[in-house]
């Protein structure tokens, strides 16, 4: 939460969660932001993960 | 002195002793002992004298020419053996070390300064391309880099922007992301050919390795209905350089996912054998052409049923090849019974003194 409401790169996420250097070629930050929404964002009416077409994704409540 | 004329005074000089050799012998077999016999007043026992003493000087001088032969064309080629052997372990990282000449202005050393400016200019011709990927790959990345913050902030701004238009920047922004991917991929490799790419050495947990690859495999492999089994983990401890570990499992078991038919699995082992951890990805595959599955690794190489079907640009296998050997180890692709291919990379638990440091294409 400490990035909340900041535009968060895939090359970042795999960077500070999987601690990657390299740009693995898959999309596997999708696949796991996909199951993460599938936690957090199935119940709940307001969602917090938006994805940022062409950046990254966002944690925010804002729409 | 050239090797023509040491073989000529050679042979000339042996002929002259052999011509000695035979009219002392003939000397002392016609001149002396007649003369001794006669002193004495005997005959001589020798009645073909001529004869036996034609058939014992061949039978001594052809032994002696032949045996001299041998050792002075073995003392006057032995420079060549050298230079043979020398040139046979020439490859693209050694081209600048000059080969050893011999001592004297021969024709082994007209050959091996031949072979020393050929190799010159080889590698003069192979740094070329490697300056030229290096530069193309470094000059390919900054327009990219712009064009992707152009379309970037049109989306970001042009929120009012028609349904068509944005789906069309959508699909430039992927094919960038794409490129993007190319050109770093290939910038690696260019780099680690010219040696340029360092390694760490540390102590990596393959098994932990492993278990995470698992993880990230399972999650890629959900979407497409494939089953992920680690059939085996032997806690392994080599030394190398992590995120280059990791990078090469991360290859090998996406490729698995890209290439596995639906409904079909992914079987990963971590074995160890000796000195030897072993890494061996199984998945069910759509069928290779017989004949890819060496040439896979090199670059831009991909099976004929991967093209226009499975997204990548077939760097991915080099790029596993090049961090196995520049590991010590190896790596090959296998055909199973039942459809299934197995990728088996194989790494020294210590890296060896001189492991090669890039690919050879």
């Amino acid at each position: 939460m400490r990035s909340a409401g900041r535009v968060c790169s895939r090359m970042m996420i795999l960077e500070k969660v999987w601690d990657y250097q390299f740009d693995p070629g898959t999309n596997i930050v999708d696949v796991y932001i996909g199951k993460l929404r599938d936690k957090i964002d199935e119940e709940g009416e307001v969602k917090l993960l938006h994805s940022v077409r062409g950046e990254g994704y966002v944690i925010k409540e804002a729409p | 002195m050239t090797i023509a004329r040491r073989m000529a005074i050679g042979y000339a000089a042996m002929s002259v002793a052999c011509l000695v050799l035979v009219t002392w012998l003939g000397y002392h077999e016609f001149v002396e002992e007649p003369a001794e016999f006669a002193a004495r007043g005997l005959t001589d026992v020798h009645k073909d004298t001529g004869a036996e003493f034609f058939t014992v000087c061949f039978l001594a001088a052809v032994p002696l020419l032949l045996g001299f032969g041998w050792w002075w064309m073995r003392r006057v080629l032995a420079p060549l053996q050298t230079l043979a052997a020398t040139v046979e372990n020439i490859d693209t990282h050694n081209l600048q070390q000059a080969l050893p000449g011999s001592a004297g202005d021969d024709e082994v050393d007209k050959l091996s300064r031949a072979f020393n400016s050929m190799a010159a200019r080889l590698d003069a011709s192979f740094r070329r391309i490697h300056e030229f990927t290096l530069h193309a790959s470094h000059e390919l990345k900054t327009p990219l880099t712009v064009m992707r913050a152009h379309l970037e902030t049109a989306l970001r701004e042009g929120e009012s922007l028609p349904q068509e238009q944005t789906t069309w920047i959508d699909g430039q922004l992927d094919e960038i992301n794409r490129l993007t991917r190319i050109v770093d991929s290939l910038t690696l490799l260019t780099k680690a050919d010219a040696g340029l790419v360092g390694l760490a050495q540390e102590q990596v947990s393959l098994g932990e390795l492993v278990k995470e690859a698992v993880e990230d495999t399972e999650a890629l492999a959900q979407p497409h209905g494939l089953q992920v089994r680690l059939k085996q983990c032997v806690e392994t401890v080599i030394a190398g350089d992590r995120h280059r570990l990791r990078q090469l499992l991360l290859i090998l078991t996406d490729n698995a996912v890209k290439y596995s038919r639906s409904g079909g699995s992914i079987d990963i082992a971590l074995r160890q054998t000796g000195d030897t951890a072993e890494v061996q990805i199984t998945n069910t595959s759509s069928s290779l052409e017989p004949g890819t599955l060496e040439r896979v690794f090199d670059r831009f190489v991909r099976g004929e049923n991967a093209r226009g079907e499975v997204e990548g640009c077939g760097l991915g296998l080099s790029i596993a090849r090049w961090i196995a050997e520049a590991h010590g180890g190896s790596i090959q692709l296998l055909r199973e019974t039942e459809g299934r291919i197995s990728a088996v990379v194989k790494l020294p638990r210590r890296i060896p003194q001189r492991a090669p440091s890039s690919v050879n294409t």
